[in-house]
């Protein structure tokens, strides 16, 4: 929303404030201002010049040769060359020339130069290089008025500050869409006294030409105003008006239609002039029919746009007795609309259900000034103001005659709306337990009273009555805001909060959270965040079996599936990272997303990644896994073969099981993965299910004596079957005798020397015993047993050294 | 005897005075005071003294035995002293072993400062879920379907299929989510932090994701005020920046807040004198707040008009990019750990 500081200095009489000032104030007390831009800057060197001549470039087909007529103030005439890109210039056209020297409010400096040969003495300038507008198809044609070296700056009136206001911050504010909107916020907010002059439109008219105007269904349009001008004069509109739409960023196009965008930036309420002759008339009569309805499935309606739109029932038109012909509060239809030749006009200003133009301008994919106004819910009373002040202007401006009634189309709900203002009982005590900040009665009653409300005091409370411009005022918060705003929010003091001391939880999953993450820094593990999206590309290259969350409006065809495990984008983060590092640890932890008997499941993973050239990886992920494992507090942990469909991608996948329940997995990354990501190094990836993991019992440890006899120690090296598996060997040698103590594998490995399909365990073997020291006898004895037994379960062989 | 033994100590200081080393120092401590040496074997002599002589050998040689402890312990040290005086070719500068130390990454840093804060301020941390149903997301919030504000959160929606029957499936825009998902299990006294991760439906560049991070709070009681809000957020933003953080305070308009503002933060970076950072404004935008909307504590079905209570939002990930300095929001989610090694 762009606010021009002179309109509402010529609205409010006088604002002794700058515009920065002023700026800073609306953004303190009503709503946040984007910038303030002050249009003139830059433009001290462009003037206005004639052009005399124009020739083609020798050198370049898309360039002309411009020769111009100008001067510098009280100067003689003088002529200079410019090469120019632009074809929409003719002789005789006034232009604006930016003369050496000149910089332009984009930053452009303007040299002398040689463009293709030819020297160039200045620039000629679009709208957007003047900073008025957008437009670049063209250099700016002036009105013909405008005298040789004047400065453009006062030709297009930009002695002007435009205040531009965040949208989004005036959502609920759809009074603010204007000047006289702002005005308001103004004068309450400066403490001064403001009244919009009410037009002083009468009609006089002997009801020569007649609308038939219907509503099909009032929820639609609460109310529908109209009104048939004739006479009219379409032309150019007077400078002034056409300036101050283009320096608010709207096109000027011809008096009538400037006139009803005008009116909206004024009033806050959209017009649409159709021209009558060409509404279809009804058979028999002399008048011509206006219905508000919904599209019909098929019609089509070309728009002012020239882009024709294929309409359905969500989209509300206005039609004649026959079709569409305008997109009601978004667009008007080209071949209603106004014309160099349209002598008589159908002026309307109505009031749309706003989640209606939501729909139909989602649906088209439109948005314009007028439907950014109505998506908001317009008050129900600016559709007379716009309409009169249109009338007044029109008669002003085109010779326009009023030849109808104005009509005023509205339902019983309606009238009672418009009759009723709505009224809110506020308790004052609340206003300072509210803002947490004393506030008297009479300070609340002035801040309203600035700001349109009237208030009446019923016996402990106040009764406010809304303004009918402040649709957004429902409930007493809403008044509250409004004299907390007014207050100042500056000048509230912090205060702490005020209550009971209860016990305060933190949620085990986010607490194992942490610590993990604590633990896995320790383990050399960096920490990465990925995104919860990946494509088909991974998911094929992976065989993920589950099926995916899908996104029904993906950015991009990478980011289309929910995530259902971290690894994915872990690997290709390894992938990412193998040609800056030869070995690293990354993990990460987050949600995976997928459907569980129809319903959504959202858990959160810890995956993690080891990158190295280490031939006994897989052992390494073993030794991290129990090291976090056991760092939480989890001793006992066991493993599986995994065979999940979705974990394909790994070479002995193996399952991580706590208290026969699988919580996680981890194995080697296959070849051809490898492969794929260009990465030839040891790579193991382990996933774990936090959610469970965070449900599991945690023990307290127990503290276990540390005997003061000393220990035994003995190492024992075992020839073994490679059919044989640790596990079971362990198992015999720890429970073999309650003196050993404990029993720590240290070398495995395979040799020819040792013969084929055998390996080499060896144990170092603690004795101990709590009560007394042990004699070197009866360990002996221990390990003779202990040996006699293996070779009789396993065959192992004592290997002697 | 008395002869040798004095022959002995004198032998002894001899030895001693030659040595230059530890090593030999204590092989002469053992031979002359050992379990083994001289002295102990003149002990044993003594039986053969008459008695009355006995005591005053036994003396002597005491005397001779502490005497000699003495020495050598000066002796000890002065090694000790030489040793120490011998300059050696050190190269301090030689780098260090490699320790391979793991890195948390910046959002997890501030993510556990933010959480360490709002605990000590009472507040629960919570997460909650990511995707998300349209009602806990924008209808429970005031904002019913169509409603303009809206705009402001692009949405990724779910494809669901005809396989999920819950309402409308999204990516939650905010973790404001968990508002009323909390409130209409618990009651008053509330006092909640959610931080997580958010989604919004827009191109990513220099300063836009469409991943992002948010921390909300509220916080709900029988009197619950605006000034409590901004007693909350002024001591969160000294606790984050370890100083005393000046803001500002603006009208703002979030519908599920009213009355509803914005708080900005004075420029670190040009102490408010305006730079690049703060567009020259001298302010950063960086909360968005407000008293919880009516109709929210409606959707959780709390009794009309018994609670009050305030909400904000603030942009985790903004914060990060302000304390480190990073220009370019892409490099949170890039996975490289040339980044992720700078914290």
């Amino acid at each position: 929303m762009k606010l021009s500081y002179q309109w509402l200095k010529e609205i409010l009489g006088k604002i002794k404030i700058s515009p920065e000032k002023l700026a800073n104030l609306l953004n303190l007390k009503v709503a946040a201002v984007e910038k303030v831009k002050k249009l003139a800057h830059g433009l001290d060197k462009v003037v206005v010049a004639e052009i005399l001549e124009i020739k083609k470039h020798p050198q370049a087909d898309k360039l002309q040769l411009v020769t111009l007529r100008f001067k510098i103030q009280n100067s003689k005439f003088k002529i200079l060359q410019v090469v120019c890109g632009a074809f929409n210039i003719k002789v005789g056209d006034k232009v604006p020339l930016a003369l050496k020297g000149a910089i332009l409010p984009n930053g452009v400096e303007i040299k002398e130069s040689i463009i293709r040969g030819i020297k160039s003495e200045g620039m000629l300038c679009a709208e957007d290089e003047l900073g008025v507008g957008e437009d670049h198809t063209g250099i700016l044609i002036l009105d013909k008025s405008a005298k040789i070296g004047e400065k453009v700056s006062k030709v297009l009136g930009l002695d002007d500050t435009i205040i531009e206001i965040e949208n989004s911050a005036l959502t609920h504010r759809p009074d603010l869409f204007s000047h006289y909107g702002f005005a308001r916020e103004i004068a309450a907010i400066t403490n001064s006294k403001f009244k919009i002059q009410k037009s002083k439109v009468k009609v006089k008219t002997k009801k020569l030409f007649n609308l038939k105007i219907k509503i099909e269904d009032p929820k639609d349009c609460l109310r529908y105003m109209a009104v048939v001008i004739d006479n009219v004069k379409i032309a150019p509109s007077p400078i002034w008006l056409q300036n101050r739409l283009r320096n608010l960023g709207i096109r000027p196009i011809n008096n009538i239609v400037d006139i009803t965008n005008y009116v909206m930036l004024e009033i806050n309420q959209p017009l649409h002039a159709f021209d009558y002759e060409k509404l279809s008339s009804i058979q028999n009569q002399n008048s011509k029919q206006i219905v508000i309805r919904r599209a019909r499935k098929e019609e089509k309606l070309l728009c002012l746009d020239g882009v024709e739109r294929k309409l359905d029932n969500n989209v509300l038109v206005i039609a004649d007795s026959k079709k569409p012909i305008a997109l009601a509060g978004i667009m008007g239809g080209e071949e209603s609309g106004i014309t160099e030749k349209t002598k008589t006009i159908v002026i309307e200003s109505a009031n749309f259900n706003p989640v209606v133009i939501r729909k139909g301008m989602r649906k088209l994919g439109l948005r314009t000034e007028a439907s950014l106004r109505f998506e908001k819910g317009l008050p129900l009373v600016f559709a007379k103001d716009g309409i009169l002040r249109a009338i007044e202007l029109i008669e002003k401006i085109a010779n326009g005659k009023v030849v109808s009634k104005i009509y005023d189309i509205k339902d019983k709900k309606t009238e009672k709306l418009l009759k009723t203002p709505k009224k809110i009982n506020l308790e004052v005590e609340k206003v300072s337990n509210l803002i947490g900040e004393k506030i008297s009665e009479k300070q609340i009653v002035k801040y309203l009273n600035n700001l349109g409300f009237t208030v009446k005091k019923i016996g402990k409370m106040l009764k406010v009555i809304v303004p009918m411009f402040r649709n957004d005022v429902e409930f007493e918060e809403d008044v509250i805001e409004e004299i907390a705003r007014l207050y100042g929010y500056q000048k509230i003091n912090p205060k702490p909060i005020d209550g009971k001391l209860n016990f305060l939880p933190y949620d085990p999953l986010l607490k194992l959270e942490k610590n993990l993450k604590n633990i896995l820094i320790g383990l050399g593990f960096d920490e990465v965040y990925n995104y919860s999206f990946y494509g088909e590309k991974i998911i094929n290259l992976l065989k993920l079996k589950r099926e995916h969350l899908e996104l029904t409006n993906p950015l991009n065809p990478d980011q289309r599936y929910l995530r259902i495990s971290l690894l994915p984008k872990i690997l290709e983060n390894a992938e990412k990272n193998v040609s800056f590092y030869d070995r690293f640890r990354i993990f990460e932890i987050g949600k995976v997303y997928f459907l569980s008997d129809n319903k959504i499941e959202q858990p959160k993973y810890l995956a993690g990644l080891i990158l190295e050239k280490n031939e006994k990886i897989f052992y390494l992920a073993k030794g991290v896994i129990e090291i976090i494992l056991k760092k939480i507090g989890i001793n006992i942990i066991s493993y599986q073969k995994n065979s999940d469909q979705n974990y394909q991608y790994l070479d002995n996948p193996t399952t991580i099981m706590i208290n026969n329940e699988k919580i996680g997995v981890f194995g080697l990354i296959k070849k051809h993965i490898k492969d794929n990501l260009k990465i030839t190094d040891d790579l193991a990836v382990f996933e774990i299910d936090l959610e469970k993991l965070s449900k599991l019992k945690i023990e307290v440890k127990t503290f276990e004596k540390i005997s003061s006899y000393p220990p035994i120690l003995r190492d024992l090296a075992f020839i073994v079957s490679k059919n044989i598996i640790f596990e079971e060997l362990y198992q015999i040698i720890k429970n073999f005798h309650p003196l050993i103590y404990s029993v720590e594998p240290f070398d495995v490995f395979e040799s020819e020397k040792l013969g084929k399909d055998v390996r080499n365990i060896a144990f170092h073997l603690i004795f101990q015993s709590p009560e007394r020291t042990l004699k070197s006898e009866e360990v002996e004895k221990i390990i003779s047993d202990l040996v006699k037994t293996l070779e009789q379960k396993f065959g192992a062989k004592l290997r002697t050294f | 005897m008395e002869e040798e033994i004095k022959k002995i100590k004198e032998k002894a200081i001899e030895e001693i005075s030659q040595i230059s080393d530890l090593l030999s120092l204590e092989n002469l401590k053992r031979k002359y005071l050992g379990r083994k040496g001289l002295l102990r074997e003149i002990l044993q002599k003594i039986t053969q003294l008459p008695e009355k002589e006995r005591p005053k050998i036994g003396k002597l040689i005491n005397q001779i035995k502490t005497d000699l402890e003495k020495i050598i312990e000066e002796k000890k040290t002065s090694i000790y002293s030489l040793e120490s005086k011998v300059e050696k070719i050190f190269d301090f500068t030689l780098p260090p072993q490699k320790i391979f130390f793991g890195h948390l990454h910046p959002i997890t840093q501030v993510k556990n400062e933010v959480t360490e804060i709002f605990q000590s301020m009472g507040f629960e941390v919570l997460e909650g879920p990511e995707v998300e149903t349209d009602w806990y997301n924008f209808e429970a919030l005031n904002m019913p379907i169509e409603h303009p504000a809206r705009d402001v959160w692009d949405t990724f929606y779910i494809n669901q299929k005809s396989k999920i029957k819950n309402s409308k499936l999204l990516l939650r825009t905010h973790t404001s989510n968990m508002q009323v998902r909390v409130m209409e299990k618990r009651k008053p006294p509330l006092r909640i932090c959610v931080i997580g991760k958010c989604f919004r439906h827009e191109a990513t560049d220099q300063t836009h994701e469409h991943t992002l991070y948010q921390i909300e709070g509220f916080a709900v009681d029988e009197k619950i005020s605006l000034a409590n809000l901004i007693y909350t957020i002024k001591n969160f933003l000294n606790a984050l920046y370890k100083k005393e953080i000046k803001i500002r305070i603006r009208p703002g308009y979030f519908p599920f807040v009213e009355p509803g503002i914005e708080i900005d933060m004075r420029c670190e970076n040009c102490q408010g004198r305006g730079c690049s950072v703060c567009k020259n404004s001298g302010w950063i935008e960086i909360l968005g707040a407000g008293m919880i909307h009516p109709k929210v504590f409606e959707s959780a079905g709390y009794p009309k008009g018994k609670y009050t209570g305030f909400a904000f939002g603030v942009g985790l990930d903004r914060l990060v990019m302000m304390l480190y300095k990073i220009d370019d929001i892409r490099w949170l989610h890039s996975g490289d750990l040339r980044f992720i090694h700078q914290f």
